[in-house]
């Protein structure tokens, strides 16, 4: 839609109802925070609002070198699952979008029904395979099987994306000399850099949470990664909010970072748009 | 024929194959090789692992698995809730993840403000989901969750106890995974919504339509095919999503929440009857397979 | 022809880029081209778990992350005193240690050694090695306590070393008992003082309730917390392979419980031990049974509260379980021999007095009794409670945590007045008895 102006007091309204719907949609993540300043010991039956603020939680989580060690071990999988996804990808997604080829639809389909087997039941082949190649206790598997399980939804989601873009600018640009691949690389992959980032986005934050792969692939303590080591404050007969929360926040930073940075990308268009506008 | 180790021929010249595959391939092989194993594997047991753990049987078991689940009076109210729990979720996913992707798009307000509003609505989506759903566990407790506190203090008289109340919880559930992933949703709506051509809808104001002709003449029939995509996957994974239901309920009270995944994963590691497990993993592959013909179906009418 | 070579090569860079990317992480693009074999639970365990560098056997251990740290130090204790010997310590989140035996052991990969709170079901599953040719028998039954020693076996074999060990006991909140002007029950309180106490401490309009019970689906508690009270009741939970709870007996013992409802936290059906607790340590909850190890788990978590323990009640007469942790070998071990020394020195007396001290538990083990810790105090009401007579082992059956969860199910049922305490237990039998046909001998 396409709107350039609005009334002043309409402006102020907007502002009212979008800041008003993000409070509400984050006040579980708001009590989250508010919760990880909790004292160590103090109950949640205390009330919603802890009796005092501590910020010794985040201390304890931060010294604990375990804990920042599976931080850079969750980063490095979930980085190159999401770069490795986007190289396998980008040129399936742009095939699948350019070329009518016979089997095209059935391996869309193929892609997506390996998705609706329950993780549990890929997890125990996987398992097997990585124990048979020698690979149990290190990241190979995790960056490999976060790829695979996330491919299927990246070509989808690739392929609509280079199908929005426009097929005349890249004909136009193979008519003056570019090879296909070079009309991929040069013009395609820039217009459609919004997919690409949201596509990395999708990869890395799903590789980053994954969490059944990643507690049973992996046994040495360094090599752990977040979501284990999150894991780890869930007993058998308690949890331990205060090791727990402030570990959920940590671990939830390098995913805001991206969102404020994938805003640069995504927001170009707007910007273009009411430039224009 | 000499292979070189991406598993692509070194005589490629004289094969001539299509352009179309030399972009595919490497992705369909890297996938195919990973998961053709995994799911060839999930058939096999449930055609022939009759006993314990992944020990075959001598011999073929008739479709033993596959009668047992099929006659379990379970499997009636199971298969419901799991529809209801994927249905009702990616329904949710999507309209709440166009409208927030629209509301955030089509306004021209400050852009530093539009920028954090974005940031904010993709927060939940950032915090595990393992956590997440311990959490939600916490934030609904009957006595101390804040939002049975607050039900309190606007006046409610009963107890809010929806993770024990058969009524509830998979209701319950399902919102939780709707407040965890909307964010995705939205993102991958907002981003399939920047990449339409601008001049439409400078074209559309020329001709005089509206906001609301614009939705439904530019904005949806563009993003038509996202959202189906978005669609098969949502539902396909939220049907196999076992995570949040197992930590936050264990497909209780009663069953009530128990949903096909939760009860694949009852079957190997309680029971350990793999070949069961994996009767019941073909039974949810074969629901993802109905609902993903019906929406290609709909994609392929244009 | 060009173009399919540019083509190609665009492909191939644009792999071996990320590939470059991760190089230090062994090397991905082996993985495409395996062709996986068959995967048997006999198969060998793979050369990395196994590694001998030089006379040197190393062995893994997978014990529960939420365990106390102390337990690292004995580690290095042994691996001190037994250079041949390196111990991995493999910490895995409590809830997911079970699965990942599971997936191991079916990969051929399994922990030499881990820390079990399920042995019954490890058994039933070929997942734990006898222990018969390690341990003699008479030794065993004179050094460990009963609760230890019956808690580790599985219908009279010994599969495990007991680590922890105990009967459930009644936690009591010492402040509200006080304010309410209550003695803390001593041996030989009955149902009838549970309702009188439980009825005088509650004051629903100041959140004060006198009995807590958990009625989540998520939580083994809440068959847990059933079971005594059945045994009280004069019921059985198991007997000749077959469901024995569905009797008189079982439907008073649920009637019994159902009618300390008006007493308990609303909403308990959704309620997990740890929310339990929460509402115990802040004044809340006056009281609550389980396991001796929640005294060290409440005096860790919440250093300045108080906690008073009591006896098990009685009803017709004196019924109670026993668990705890233990620990087991992997009949995939390739160091049987080593895990078991492992084992010995986990589990002497030595090192078993000073865990279940620092720890605030209750040792498996007699000798450890001669603490003064163990002579007074709550650590004795708790001691005491494992020599009681009619306390039995949890969890002797055959897929005790699937006919668990379903136990679970329809005390929730009933909990929920969904249905009768009779009808419950008659549906839960029911499907006790259709997986327990399995076993029949």
């Amino acid at each position: 839609m396409y709107i350039n102006k609005i009334p002043r007091w309409g402006r102020f309204l907007a502002y009212f109802v979008i800041s008003l719907l993000a409070v509400l949609y984050l006040l579980p993540y708001i009590w989250m925070l508010m919760s990880s300043l909790r004292p160590e010991s103090e109950p949640f039956a205390v009330g919603i609002f802890p009796s005092y603020l501590t910020f010794q939680n985040y201390f304890s989580t931060i010294h604990n070198q375990e804990f920042m060690q599976s931080f850079m071990n969750s980063a490095k999988v979930a980085g190159s699952a999401a770069l490795l996804t986007l190289a396998f990808g980008i040129p399936a997604g742009y095939g699948f979008a350019r070329f009518k080829f016979s089997g095209s639809s059935a391996m869309m389909g193929f892609l997506i029904l390996v998705r609706s087997f329950p993780g549990i039941l890929l997890a125990m082949s996987l398992f097997v395979i990585a124990v048979k190649l020698g690979l149990y206790d290190t990241h190979a598997p995790l960056i490999i099987a976060n790829t695979m399980l996330n491919l299927p939804f990246a070509i989808w989601n690739l392929r609509s994306v280079f199908e929005a873009t426009s097929k005349e600018l890249e004909e136009s640009a193979m008519v003056e000399g570019c090879t296909r691949l070079q009309a991929l690389i040069r013009i395609i992959l820039p217009i459609s850099l919004p997919g690409l980032v949201a596509t990395f986005t999708f990869v890395f934050i799903l590789s980053w949470n994954e969490y059944l792969f990643a507690t049973t692939f992996i046994s040495t303590a360094s090599k752990r990664l977040i979501t284990t080591s999150m894991a780890s404050a869930i007993g058998q007969f308690t949890v331990n909010y205060a090791q727990l929360i402030p570990a959920a926040v940590l671990s939830s930073i390098p995913m805001i970072i991206l969102f404020l940075l994938i805003q640069r990308y995504i927001i170009k268009g707007l910007s273009m748009g009411s430039i224009k506008g | 024929m000499g292979i070189n180790h991406w598993g692509i021929p070194r005589h490629f010249k004289t094969l001539r194959i299509p352009t179309a595959y030399w972009f595919v391939l490497p992705a369909m092989l890297f996938f195919t090789a990973l998961a053709i194993y995994p799911s060839g594997y999930t058939i096999f047991l449930s055609l022939f692992a009759g006993g314990k753990g992944t020990a075959i049987s001598p011999e073929f078991t008739n479709f033993s698995n596959y009668i047992v689940i099929l006659n379990n009076p379970k499997l009636g109210p199971v298969l419901l809730q799991t529809c209801y729990y994927a249905g009702v979720a990616t329904f949710l996913h999507l309209f709440l993840g166009f409208l927030i992707a629209l509301l955030l798009n089509v306004l021209p307000l400050n852009f530093q403000f539009i920028r954090f509003a974005r940031t904010a609505f993709l927060i939940p989506w950032a915090i595990s989901p393992t956590v997440v759903a311990i959490l939600f566990r916490l934030l609904l407790h009957p006595q101390v969750g804040p939002f049975s506190i607050m039900l309190k203090q606007l006046g409610f008289t009963g107890v809010f106890f929806p993770l024990g109340d058969p009524k509830l919880a998979l209701t319950a559930v399902t919102l939780t995974n709707v407040w965890t992933f909307t964010p995705f949703y939205f993102l991958m709506l907002l981003s399939a919504m920047q990449s339409i051509d601008p001049t439409l809808y400078e074209a559309a104001v020329v001709d005089g339509a509206n906001g609301r002709a614009q939705i439904l003449h530019i904005t949806l029939p563009s993003i038509k095919n996202t959202l189906l995509t978005l669609a098969i996957f949502d539902f396909v994974t939220t049907a196999a999503y076992f995570d949040l239901t197992w930590i936050m309920t264990q497909g209780g009270p009663i069953n009530k929440s128990e949903i096909l995944s939760t009860w694949v994963y009852r079957t190997a590691f309680q029971s350990f009857e793999f070949g069961k497990a994996s009767a019941i993993g073909m039974l949810l592959f074969t629901v993802s397979i109905i609902f993903t013909i019906i929406v290609l179906k709909a994609i392929d009418k244009d | 022809m060009k173009k399919s070579m540019m083509k190609l090569l665009a492909v191939a860079l644009l792999i071996s880029m990320v590939l470059a990317a991760c190089q230090t992480t062994a090397s991905p693009t082996e993985a495409p081209t395996v062709k996986p074999t068959e995967s048997v639970v006999t198969a060998e365990p793979p050369a990395s778990s196994t590694q001998a560098a030089g006379d040197v056997v190393t062995i893994t251990y997978m014990r529960q992350a939420d365990n106390s740290d102390i337990e690292l130090d004995y580690i290095k204790e042994f691996e001190a005193a037994n250079p041949g010997i390196k111990v991995v310590v493999d910490s895995v989140p409590s809830n997911d240690t079970y699965n990942k035996l599971v997936l191991t052991t079916n990969a051929g990969n399994p922990p030499d050694v881990f820390m079990s709170f399920w042995t019954a079901d490890a058994v039933t599953n070929g997942l734990i090695y006898p222990l018969t040719e390690f341990i003699d028998r008479t030794e065993f039954d004179t050094r460990f306590t009963t609760a230890g020693a019956s808690y580790a076996q599985f219908q009279g074999t010994i599969y495990a070393i007991p680590w922890r060990a105990g009967a459930s006991v009644f936690l009591i909140n010492c402040k509200m008992f006080e304010d309410a002007g209550i003695a803390v029950p001593t041996l030989g309180w009955t149902w009838d003082d549970l309702t009188s106490i439980s009825k005088k401490i509650t004051d629903k309009t100041a959140g004060k309730y006198g009995f807590g019970v958990v009625g989540s689906s998520t939580d083994f508690a809440t068959e847990w917390q059933f079971w005594p009270f059945l045994l009280q009741a004069g019921g059985k939970i198991y007997e000749n392979n077959r469901a024995a709870f569905n009797t008189p007996e079982g439907v008073k013992a649920l009637e019994y419980l159902i009618s300390l409802k008006p007493y308990m936290p609303e909403g308990f059906t959704s309620m997990d031990l740890n929310q339990l607790t929460d509402l115990f340590v802040s004044n809340k909850v006056a009281m609550f049974q389980d396991g001796p190890w929640f005294i060290g788990i409440i005096q860790k978590g919440h250093p300045d509260f108080k906690v008073c323990v009591a006896p098990m009640v009685e009803g017709a007469k004196p019924g109670n379980i026993t668990g705890g942790t233990a620990l087991g070998i992997s009949p995939l071990s390739k160091h049987k021999e080593a895990a078991w020394k492992f084992i010995q020195y986990m589990t002497s007396d030595d090192v078993l007095a000073r865990w279940n001290e620092a720890t605030d538990n209750v040792p498996p083990v007699k000798a450890a009794f001669e603490n003064p810790i163990y002579a007074s105090g709550p650590m004795s009401v708790a001691a005491e409670a494992a020599k009681q007579p009619g306390v039995i082992p949890a969890n002797q059956y055959p897929e005790s945590t699937n006919l668990n969860t379903i136990m679970r199910n329809y005390l929730q049922a009933a909990y929920l007045g969904q249905m009768t305490p009779a009808d419950a237990l008659a549906a839960a039998a029911k499907e006790w008895d259709a997986v327990l046909i399995k076993y029949d001998k």
